[in-house]
C-alpha cells in the first residue's frame, strides 16, 4: 500500500515535470484572477481603513455647523439640547489672504478635541501673535518667520483678526482637508482657498463664534463609509436641523432687535443732536432777544439818566442862581465889611498916625538924646587916641633907647679881654642878634612914625572939627519936639469921634450878615443834595456804561456763538443727515434681513472636504472595478483552467488506464489530477493574494497619494477575499480536474487503455447551404469543419480572446474616457474663465469699479448672467448635488462661454423660452429624459421643476441653463443678472489666479468661480483610474498571452496526429502551422469581436458607476480602443507562433502515428 | 541499377551515454513496381528502414537514392517536398482527419501535388464509392484503411510505403486491404513497400527483406507470389 502511495506521488511529480508551461498557465491564471480580486477588492476597504485611522486618530468631526450670522448663546444652548452628543466644539473662523499673493488662508482657532490638527513640525500657537500653518506652506514660510496677512473687512466694515502679523511656529495637517490641492471655495484670495491655518483665540475679536463641530455617540463606532454611518448620520443631521429648527426666527429677530435697538438708539442721537441744534439755535435766538432787551433796557436807562441830568442840570441853575443871590448878598455884606474896615482901617490909620506920630516924637527924643551922648562918647574917643599915639611914641623911643642900652652893654662885656673864645663867640652872637633887633625897631619906628603916628594925629584933628560941628546943629532940635507935641493931641480927638461911628457900621454888618448866613446854609443844604443827585446820577450813568460795555461783550460773544454755530452747522447737519442716510440704510438691511441659514454639513459636504468626497470616490472606483473585472478574470481564468485540465486528463488517459488495470482505485489517479491542478492554483493564487494585498494597493496609492494628506495606504489582511480567492482556485481548477477525471475513470481499464476515439467529424450547419459551401476553397472548409469539431476549444478561444480583449478594450476606452475630460470640456464646451459673482449689497460706485475690471484689456470678453447654486439629491450616496443654475441675459451670444450641445449629433442647442437645458450626467444621475420634468431645490429653500428640453453635453458639474425668459416663467420674477462670464486674453491658470484674486478685492465681487477648481480633482481620479487601467492592461495581456499559449499548446497537442499526419502527407512547414493558425486566427477575430462587445458592454458600465457624481467621464468610444487590443493578441499570436513553429517542426512524425495515446 | 536503392545505411541514436544503432549496415534494392515486404520483429530496424524511405527520418551514414536521387543529403524541406510528391503512406492506424470525409481525407493529400489522381475516382477504386462522404468514424476499420490507401495512392507516388496496414484489421479486412495494395502493384506499377512482422505476408511479395536486430539478415524474391485470396494466416 505504501509502496503504491509513493508510485502515485512520484507519477504527479513527474507529471510537473513534464509540463511546465501548462502549470505555468494555470498558475499564472490563477495569479492574474487572485491578483485582480484581491487587488481590488482590497484597495478600497485598505483606503478606507487608512482613512478612518486617520479621521479617528484626528477625531474628525462627523457634523460641522457654519451658522451665517455665526453661533450666539442662543444657538449654543439649542445644540446643547443634542443628546448622543459625544464632543462639540466651538470654533472660531475667518478667510484671510496672505498679504502681497493671493494665498488665501482659513483662520481657525485651535478645537481641542474634534478635528484637531496633525502638527507636522514645530509646535501650535500658544499665545497671539502665532501662527501655524498647513505644511503645504512649509516651503513658503519657514518656522520663525512672520506672516503679514490682509483682512477683507465685512459689509458693515468689521474685521475679525486683531492681528496682522503672525509667526510661524509650526505645521499642521487636518482632517477636513484631506485634499492638498482643492480645498473649496474662500472668500478672500483667488475665490479658492489654498491653505489653512491655526490661531491663538485671543486673535479673534467675534461676539460669536462661527463653527461648531460635533462628534456623536452613535456614530464614533462606526465605519465612517459604511451605510450605517451614512444612515446614522442622517438621523444625527435631522436631529440638528430640528434643533436648530427656530433658531433662524430667533437670531433673525434677535438680530433685527439688536439691530433696530442700534437703530433707534442712532435715531436717539440723531435726534439728539437735532435737539442739540435746535438748542443752540433757539438758546441763539433768546439771547438775541435778551441782548435786544438789554439795549432796550440801556436805552431806557440812558433816557432816565438824561432826563436824571437835565434835572439835576436845573437843580444845579437854582442853586447857581441862589448861590449868585447869595454871593449878592455876599458881596454887599462884603462891601459892607469892607466899608466897616475902611472906616476901621482909616481909624486905624488914624490911631496908627496918631500913635506913629507920638513915637516919631519919641524917636526924635531919643534920637537927640543919643546924638548928644555920641558927640560926648566920640569926644572921649578921640581924647583917648590922642593918648594911644603919644603912648606908642614913647614905647619906641624907650625901646630903642634899651637897645641902645643894651649894646652898649655888649660892646663893652667885649671889650673885656678876658672873655674866653667861648664866651665872645657866644657874646658875638648876642650882640648881633640884639643888632639885629635894634636894626629891626629902629626901621619899625620910622615906619610907625610914616604911617601911623602922622596919619593918626591928622585924622583925629579932622575928626575933633566935626563933632564940634554937630554940636551946634543940636541946639535947633528941642524946639520942633514941642510942636510935634500939639498936633499930636489934636488928632487924638479926631479918632475918637470916628471909633463911634464905626461901632454903629459894624452892629448893621452883624445883622446883615447873620441873614448870609442863613442863606450860605439853605445852599449848602441845596448842594448837599446836588451832590448826592449827581452821585447818584453818575452812579446811574456808570451802570449804564457798564450795561453797555456788558451788552457789548454778551453781542460780542453772541456773535461768537452764533458765528460758532454757523461755521458749526453745516458739518453737524451733514453729518446728521449722513446718519440719517446710515440709519436708513441700516434699516434697509434689517429689513432685508433674511433668516440665517445653517450649513450642517457632513464630512463629505464640508467646505473644503472635497478631498474626503474624492478620496472615498477613488476607493468606491476600486470597489466598483472590483465588481467587474476579477469576476471576468476568473471567468476566463475558469474557463482556460477547465479545458487546460481536460487536456491533461485526456493525455493521461492511457497512464489512468494503466494504473487503473495495476489496481490503483480511482481516488489514487484522481488524486493526481487534483493535487496538480491544487498545487498549480494554489502557487499561482498565493503569489496573487500577496500581490493583490500588496502591489495593488501601492500602486493605488501612488497615483492618487501626491492628492492627499491621508498617510501611505495601510495593508490589511482580509481573509474573507483570500478564502474566496482560494475557494476560486480550487473551483476552477480542483473541481474540474476531479469532473474530468471521474468521468473519464468511469470508463473500464482496458478502454482506458486504447486511444480516446478522436472527435467525430460531422457536417455543419453552413453545408447545408451548398451554394456558400461549395464556393469555398477545400481548406477554407476544412477550417470551417474543424472550427465547429473542437466546441470546447473553440469556446474556450473565443471566451479566452474576447476576455482578453475585453479587458484590453474597456481599459483603454476607460484611459480615453478619462484622459478626454478636460480637453472636450475646456476646449469644446467651456470657453469663459470666471465666473464673477456680484454683490447685491453693492454701492453705485463698488459697482463701477466692477465694470471697470471688466473693461480691463486682460479681460477679453464678459456677459452677464444670472447664476444661482441649486441642488438636488441624486447619485450613489444620496448626496445634494450643487447644480448651476446659469441664465444667460443673451443667450444667442452665450456658446462665447458655454457651448451647448447635444454630444452625439454635436448639434448646438438653443435656450428655449421655457424648459431647460440640463447637463448630461445630471441626467443621468436622475434617470430623466427630454420632455420630463426635473425637480430642484433653489438658493431659498424652495421646490421647483423645470421641463428639460434638451441634454447638453458635460463632463465636469451640473448645470442647468434657462433662457431669460425661462427663468421669468420659472421663477415668476423679473430676470436681473447676478454674475459675469470672463474670459481672459492669457487663459493660463497663474494669470487665472491673478485675474480672480483682482476681481475679488472688489466690494462689488462675492465671489469669484474658477472652472480649474475641480481640476485636481478631476486628474486625481483620472490619475488613480489610469493607474488601475494600466494593471488591468497589463493582466489582459498577460491573461491574453496565457490563454493564446495555452489554447495552442492544446490545439498543437491534440491534434499531434492530424498535424503529423499531413506533415507525412508533405505539407511545408508554413503550410503545417497556417492548417493550425487559420481556425485559431479565426476564433480569435471571433474573441476580438466578442471581446469588443463585453468590452463596450463594461465601458458602459463603468461609465455609470465609477465617475464621481459630479463628472461625467467621456461615453465616446475610442478607435484605438478597438485596435490595440487586435494588435496586443496579434502580437501575442505572432510570438506564439514563432513557438508553434518550433514545436510543429520538431514533432515526431513517426512517434506520433504510430503511438496509441 | 534498381529504382530503390540503400546502400550500406546506417542509423544512430544517442541515448544519454550509449549510442543505440537501429540500422547497421542496411543495404537493399527495390525494383519498380514491385511490391516489397519489409519483414522482422519488433525493435529489427524495419520501421527506421521505412522512415528512411519514406523522408520522415535521415540515416546516419549510406545512401539512400529513390529514383535516381539520393535522398539521404536532402534537408527538411527538400525531404517534405519529397514526401509531397513521391511518397504515399498507409499506416496501422489509418491517420484520417476525424474532421473529414473519406473524399476530404484524399482530396487533403490531393491539394497539394500536381499531378494528382481524381480523388473520387481513386474512391471508387478501392470500393469505397458509396462511402465517399462519410467521416471515418462512420466507417469500419477496413474502409478507413482502405480511405488511407486511396489518400496516399490518389498523388500517383513513386512509392507507396505501408507500415502494418494489416495490423489493426481482422483477418477479411485486412485480407481486402492486401489486396488492394497487390493490385496497386500489379495493375498500376506502384512500388509497394510494406513493413510487417507478420511472417504470413511474405508469400505475397515480389522481394522479401528480412531484418533482424537493424540488420538485413536475408533478401529473398518471389519469382511468382501468391494470390492474397490463398493467403492463410
Amino acid at each position: 500500500m505504501m509502496q503504491m502511495k509513493k508510485t502515485v506521488w512520484k507519477d504527479i511529480r513527474q507529471s510537473f515535470r513534464k509540463s511546465w508551461g501548462r502549470f505555468f498557465s494555470i498558475m499564472i491564471l490563477m495569479a492574474l484572477g487572485s491578483f485582480a480580486l484581491v487587488g481590488l477588492y482590497v484597495t478600497g476597504p485598505n483606503m478606507r481603513t487608512t482613512g478612518t485611522t486617520y479621521l479617528n486618530a484626528r477625531n474628525v468631526a462627523d457634523l460641522t455647523i457654519i451658522g451665517e450670522y455665526g453661533l450666539d448663546a442662543s444657538d449654543q444652548a439649542a445644540l446643547a439640547t443634542l443628546t448622543d452628543v459625544n464632543a462639540l466644539e466651538y470654533l472660531y473662523v475667518k478667510d484671510v489672504s496672505i498679504a502681497q499673493t493671493h494665498t488665501s488662508v482659513r483662520l481657525f482657532s485651535q478645537p481641542k478635541t474634534i478635528s484637531t490638527p496633525e502638527l507636522i513640525a514645530g509646535r501650535l500657537p500658544r499665545q497671539s501673535g502665532e501662527i501655524a500653518i498647513d505644511a503645504s506652506q512649509q516651503a513658503d514660510y519657514p518656522l520663525g518667520s512672520i506672516i503679514h496677512i490682509d483682512e477683507k473687512a465685512d459689509q458693515s466694515g468689521t474685521k475679525v483678526i486683531a492681528k496682522s502679523e503672525f509667526e510661524v511656529v509650526g505645521y499642521i495637517q487636518s482632517g477636513d482637508f484631506l485634499s492638498l490641492a482643492t480645498r473649496g471655495p474662500s472668500t478672500t484670495g483667488t475665490g479658492q482657498l489654498d491653505s489653512f491655518a491655526i490661531i491663538h483665540p485671543s486673535d479673534f475679536k467675534s461676539d460669536v463664534f462661527m463653527m461648531a463641530k460635533l462628534r456623536f455617540d452613535s456614530l464614533i463606532e462606526l465605519n465612517p463609509y459604511s451605510d450605517a454611518y451614512l444612515e446614522q448620520l442622517q438621523i444625527e443631521k435631522d436631529h440638528v436641523y430640528a434643533v436648530l429648527a427656530g433658531q433662524p426666527e430667533i437670531r433673525l429677530h434677535e438680530l433685527k432687535t439688536t439691530y433696530n435697538q442700534k437703530i433707534t438708539t442712532g435715531q436717539q442721537a440723531i435726534n439728539e443732536g437735532e435737539q442739540e441744534l435746535d438748542n443752540a439755535a433757539k438758546q441763539l435766538e433768546e439771547a438775541a432777544t435778551l441782548l435786544k432787551e438789554g439795549q432796550q433796557a440801556l436805552v431806557a436807562n440812558e433816557q432816565l439818566l438824561l432826563s436824571a441830568e437835565a434835572e439835576l442840570e436845573q437843580a444845579k441853575q437854582e442853586l447857581r442862581e441862589n448861590e449868585v443871590l447869595l454871593q449878592n448878598t455876599d458881596t454887599e455884606l462884603q462891601r459892607t465889611d469892607e466899608i466897616l474896615r475902611e472906616q476901621q482901617a482909616l481909624l486905624a490909620g488914624k490911631q496908627q498916625e496918631y500913635e506913629q506920630g507920638v513915637q516919631t516924637l519919641q524917636g526924635k527924643q531919643a534920637e537927640y538924646n543919643q546924638a548928644v551922648a555920641d558927640i560926648d562918647q566920640a569926644q572921649q574917643t578921640i581924647t583917648e587916641q590922642y593918648k594911644q599915639l603919644a603912648t606908642a611914641k614913647q614905647d619906641y623911643t624907650r625901646g630903642i633907647s634899651e637897645l641902645e642900652a643894651t649894646i652898649f652893654a655888649l660892646e663893652q662885656a667885649l671889650g673885656d679881654e678876658a672873655l674866653d673864645d667861648a664866651a665872645r663867640q657866644q657874646l658875638l652872637a648876642q650882640l648881633e642878634q640884639v643888632n639885629q633887633q635894634l636894626k629891626a625897631v629902629t626901621s619899625a619906628y620910622t615906619l610907625f612914625l610914616q604911617q601911623t603916628y602922622e596919619p593918626g594925629v591928622i585924622q583925629l584933628d579932622a575928626a575933633q572939627k566935626q563933632l564940634d560941628q554937630q554940636t551946634q546943629q543940636l541946639q535947633t532940635v528941642p524946639y520942633e519936639i514941642e510942636a510935634a507935641n500939639n498936633q499930636l493931641a489934636e488928632a487924638n480927638l479926631q479918632i475918637a469921634s470916628g471909633q463911634a461911628q464905626l461901632l454903629a457900621g459894624k452892629a448893621a454888618f452883624a445883622d446883615g450878615y447873620a441873614h448870609y448866613e442863613s442863606g450860605v446854609q439853605q445852599i449848602t443844604t441845596a448842594k448837599q443834595q446836588l451832590i448826592t443827585a449827581t452821585t447818584e446820577y453818575q452812579m446811574g450813568k456808570e451802570q449804564l456804561a457798564d450795561g453797555q460795555s456788558e451788552l457789548i461783550e454778551q453781542t460780542s460773544l453772541y456773535e461768537e456763538q452764533r458765528k460758532k454755530y454757523e461755521q458749526e452747522l453745516p458739518t453737524a447737519t451733514k453729518l446728521l443727515a449722513e446718519s440719517r442716510e446710515e440709519l436708513a440704510t441700516a434699516r434697509e438691511m434689517v429689513e432685508q434681513l433674511v433668516a440665517p441659514t445653517y450649513r450642517v454639513d457632513t464630512r463629505r459636504e464640508l467646505l473644503g472636504g472635497d478631498g474626503y468626497k474624492t478620496y472615498s470616490s477613488i476607493s468606491n472606483i476600486v470597489d466598483s472595478l472590483a465588481m467587474i473585472f476579477p469576476v471576468f478574470l476568473y471567468f476566463v481564468a475558469a474557463l482556460v483552467t477547465l479545458t487546460t485540465m481536460t487536456r491533461f486528463v485526456d493525455e493521461e488517459r492511457l497512464n489512468s488506464g494503466t494504473l487503473k488495470a495495476l489496481g490503483y482505485d480511482d481516488y489514487d489517479i484522481i488524486k493526481k489530477f487534483c493535487v496538480y491542478g491544487f498545487v498549480a492554483s494554489l502557487i499561482g493564487t498565493i503569489l496573487g493574494i500577496i500581490l493583490g494585498h500588496t502591489l495593488m494597493p501601492t500602486i493605488v496609492y501612488q497615483a492618487y497619494r501626491s492628492e492627499f494628506t491621508v498617510p501611505a495606504i495601510e495593508w490589511h489582511f482580509h481573509l474573507g477575499i483570500t478564502l474566496s480567492a482560494l475557494a476560486l482556485a480550487i473551483m476552477s481548477s480542483v473541481i474540474p480536474a476531479y469532473i474530468v477525471a471521474k468521468r473519464e475513470l468511469r470508463e473500464q481499464p482496458a478502454t482506458l487503455l486504447l486511444p480516446k476515439a478522436p472527435e467525430s467529424g460531422d457536417k455543419i450547419f453552413l453545408e447545408h447551404f451548398p451554394g456558400i459551401w461549395r464556393r469555398l476553397t477545400f481548406t477554407q472548409k476544412v477550417t470551417c469543419r474543424n472550427i465547429f469539431r473542437y466546441k470546447k476549444r473553440m469556446y474556450m478561444t473565443i471566451f479566452g480572446v474576447a476576455g482578453a480583449a475585453a479587458l484590453l478594450f474597456t481599459g483603454f476606452s476607460v484611459q480615453h474616457s478619462v484622459s478626454e475630460i478636460k480637453s472636450r470640456q475646456f476646449d469644446t464646451i467651456t470657453h469663459y474663465d470666471l465666473i464673477v459673482a456680484e454683490n447685491p449689497l453693492a454701492s453705485m460706485p463698488e459697482q463701477q469699479q466692477l465694470s471697470e475690471q471688466l473693461r480691463t484689456p486682460a479681460v477679453k470678453n464678459y456677459a452677464p448672467v444670472y447664476y444661482e447654486e441649486v441642488t438636488r439629491v441624486a447619485g450613489a450616496h444620496n448626496d445634494t448635488q450643487a447644480i448651476t443654475l446659469i441664465v444667460p441675459e443673451e443667450p444667442e451670444n452665450f456658446a462665447q462661454y458655454i457651448t451647448l450641445k447635444a454630444r452625439k449629433t454635436q448639434q448646438p442647442l438653443e435656450l428655449m423660452d421655457e424648459g431647460a437645458i440640463i447637463s448630461e450626467r445630471l441626467a443621468d444621475l436622475l434617470h430623466v429624459e427630454i420632455g420630463e420634468t426635473l425637480p430642484f431645490v433653489d438658493q431659498n429653500g424652495e421646490q421647483r421643476q423645470v421641463e428639460i428640453t434638451a441634454i447638453s453635453e458635460m463632463y465636469i458639474g451640473h448645470f442647468i441653463f434657462l433662457s431669460p425668459s425661462g427663468y421669468e416663467k420659472l421663477y415668476r420674477a423679473d430676470y436681473e443678472s447676478n454674475a459675469y462670464f470672463t474670459t481672459l486674453i492669457d487663459s493660463s491658470s497663474e494669470n487665472t489666479k491673478v485675474a480672480a484674486s483682482q476681481f475679488m478685492q472688489l466690494s462689488a465681487v462675492a465671489g469669484v468661480v474658477q472652472n480649474t477648481s475641480i481640476m485636481s480633482l478631476i486628474d486625481t481620479i483620472v490619475t488613480s483610474l489610469n493607474q488601475i487601467m494600466a494593471i488591468l492592461i497589463f493582466v489582459a495581456m498577460l491573461l491574453g498571452a496565457v490563454i493564446l499559449y495555452n489554447l495552442t499548446n492544446i490545439n498543437v497537442s491534440e491534434r499531434i496526429r492530424e498535424l503529423s499526419t499531413i506533415k507525412v502527407l508533405g505539407f511545408f512547414d508554413p503550410e503545417v502551422t497556417r492548417y493550425i493558425y487559420r481556425e485559431a486566427t479565426i476564433l480569435t477575430i471571433f474573441g476580438i469581436v466578442g471581446g469588443w462587445i463585453i468590452g463596450m458592454g463594461l465601458h458602459s458600465y463603468i461609465l455609470v458607476v465609477v465617475p464621481p457624481d459630479e463628472v461625467m467621464f467621456n461615453p465616446a468610444r475610442w478607435i484605438g480602443a478597438y485596435i490595440i487590443p487586435v494588435l496586443v493578441i496579434a502580437i501575442i499570436s505572432l510570438v506564439l507562433k514563432f513557438f508553434v513553429n518550433r514545436r510543429l517542426i520538431h514533432i515526431d512524425m513517426l512517434e506520433a502515428l504510430k503511438s496509441v495515446d | 541499377m534498381g529504382y530503390i536503392e540503400m546502400e550500406h545505411s546506417f542509423k544512430r541514436y544517442q541515448v544519454g551515454e550509449s549510442e543505440i544503432i537501429a540500422n547497421n549496415d542496411v543495404s537493399f534494392t527495390i525494383e519498380k513496381g514491385e511490391l516489397v515486404v519489409i519483414l522482422g520483429a519488433s525493435g529489427a530496424g524495419k520501421s527506421t528502414v521505412l522512415n528512411i524511405l519514406g523522408g520522415m527520418d535521415t540515416n546516419s551514414s549510406g545512401k539512400v537514392v529513390i529514383d535516381q536521387q539520393d535522398i539521404s543529403h536532402y534537408d527538411r524541406k527538400q525531404l517534405t517536398a519529397y514526401r509531397r510528391n513521391d511518397v504515399g503512406f498507409v499506416f496501422q492506424f489509418y491517420n484520417l482527419v476525424a474532421n473529414l470525409t473519406a473524399l476530404e481525407n484524399v482530396e487533403l493529400a490531393v491539394e497539394i501535388v500536381e499531378d494528382a489522381s481524381d480523388p473520387a475516382t481513386v474512391l471508387t477504386d478501392v470500393g469505397l464509392a458509396h462511402r465517399m462522404h462519410n467521416f471515418p468514424a462512420q466507417l469500419s476499420g477496413g474502409e478507413q484503411q482502405r480511405v488511407a490507401i486511396a489518400r496516399a495512392v490518389a498523388k500517383n507516388p513513386k512509392i507507396l510505403l505501408c507500415d502494418e496496414p494489416t495490423g489493426a484489421l481482422d483477418y477479411h479486412t485486412g485480407k481486402q486491404v492486401l489486396q488492394i495494395l497487390q493490385d496497386m502493384s500489379r495493375k498500376n506499377g506502384t512500388t509497394v513497400v510494406i513493413v510487417t512482422h507478420n511472417v504470413a505476408l511474405a508469400p505475397i511479395a515480389d522481394r522479401v527483406i528480412h531484418m533482424h536486430d537493424a540488420k538485413v539478415k536475408a533478401i529473398e524474391t518471389n519469382s511468382i507470389p501468391r494470390d492474397i485470396a490463398e493467403l492463410e494466416w
